[in-house]
């Protein structure tokens, strides 16, 4: 009985702890079972550094170029639109 | 810090010798719970690699200030959980329908423990127990852990540990014809 409990053992303490003793005292994991494991283990470090890799660090999203968002070019933006027959374009969308 | 600490440390920075060595170390604790808990040597060898898997997949998150065994021995119950429930979807229709081939076996009037041997007989009665209790009474009896060790473990009160434990004992009693009068009857309550 476990100790901590303070709580003293009667027949059927002793007949069930003796039982599940026995039942797996002698049996061990085969030696295979490690050796899967470690081969599994490598893979999944694999997975996780190609995860790692192509999921998570990915390249940042291009970015629009210095000249492109200064004031200037909008207007220039809304000038070339304008010529191009967008008469529909409001120049308040470029702003 | 304890040698765990270093050894998960190591794995949380790739090493999968300490992996290794982690297994070396607690691989018996894990194989014989699930062993006592499944009654299946293959499960319990399947049970024990899936949780050092999940060790090496989740190692990130322990946390490296608590003992590693609490942490394993919630992992060894989950799983066998999933196992035995899965198990029982396929294998509960399966008896039923050979019972009803080759007649009623399953309530025999004669009590199981008259049979010669006791070991298979007390297996039996372990394995017709809920699974709530059967894994109480085993991490209570085979690993010796403490009510409160137990609560933690499996995420709920002392008081409803005592509850599967004390009816745990009272059906193996029952299954197994243990005379409930006297010592044993007296002390049924006293856990602290």
């Amino acid at each position: 009985m476990n100790s901590r409990d303070q709580r003293p053992m009667d027949e059927l303490d002793l007949l069930i702890r003796a039982n599940l003793l026995q039942g797996v005292a002698a049996r061990r994991p085969a030696p295979q079972t490690r050796r899967r494991l470690m081969a599994r283990a490598v893979e999944q470090q694999s997975r996780k550094r190609w995860l790692a890799v192509h999921l998570f660090i990915q390249p940042a999203p291009p970015r629009l170029a210095d000249w492109e968002n200064a004031a200037w070019s909008r207007v220039a933006y809304f000038s070339l639109l304008r010529n191009l027959g967008f008469a529909g374009v409001s120049f308040y969308q470029f702003r | 810090m304890s040698e765990d600490a270093q050894l998960i440390r190591q794995l949380q920075a790739g090493d999968l010798e300490a992996l290794g060595a982690l297994y070396d170390r607690y691989r018996l604790t894990v194989f014989r719970t699930a062993l006592a808990i499944t009654r299946d040597t293959d499960a319990a060898e399947d049970i024990l690699q899936e949780a050092f898997l999940r060790l090496h997949a989740y190692v990130d998150r322990v946390d490296t200030r608590l003992p590693l065994a609490p942490w394993l021995y919630r992992i060894t119950v989950n799983l066998s959980y999933t196992w035995v429930t899965r198990r029982d979807k396929w294998r509960v229709p399966l008896e039923d329908f050979i019972e009803q081939l080759i007649g009623p076996v399953k309530y025999h009037p004669e009590p199981i423990a008259e049979r010669n041997d006791e070991l298979r007989v007390m297996q039996k009665a372990i394995e017709a127990l809920t699974f709530s209790q059967r894994v109480v009474i085993v991490l209570y009896y085979l690993n010796d852990l403490s009510l409160q060790e137990i609560a933690d473990i499996l995420g709920c009160p002392v008081g409803t540990v005592k509850s599967r434990l004390h009816y745990g004992r009272e059906n193996l009693r029952h299954l197994l014809d243990v005379d409930g009068s006297g010592s044993a009857a007296e002390v049924q309550y006293e856990f602290t």
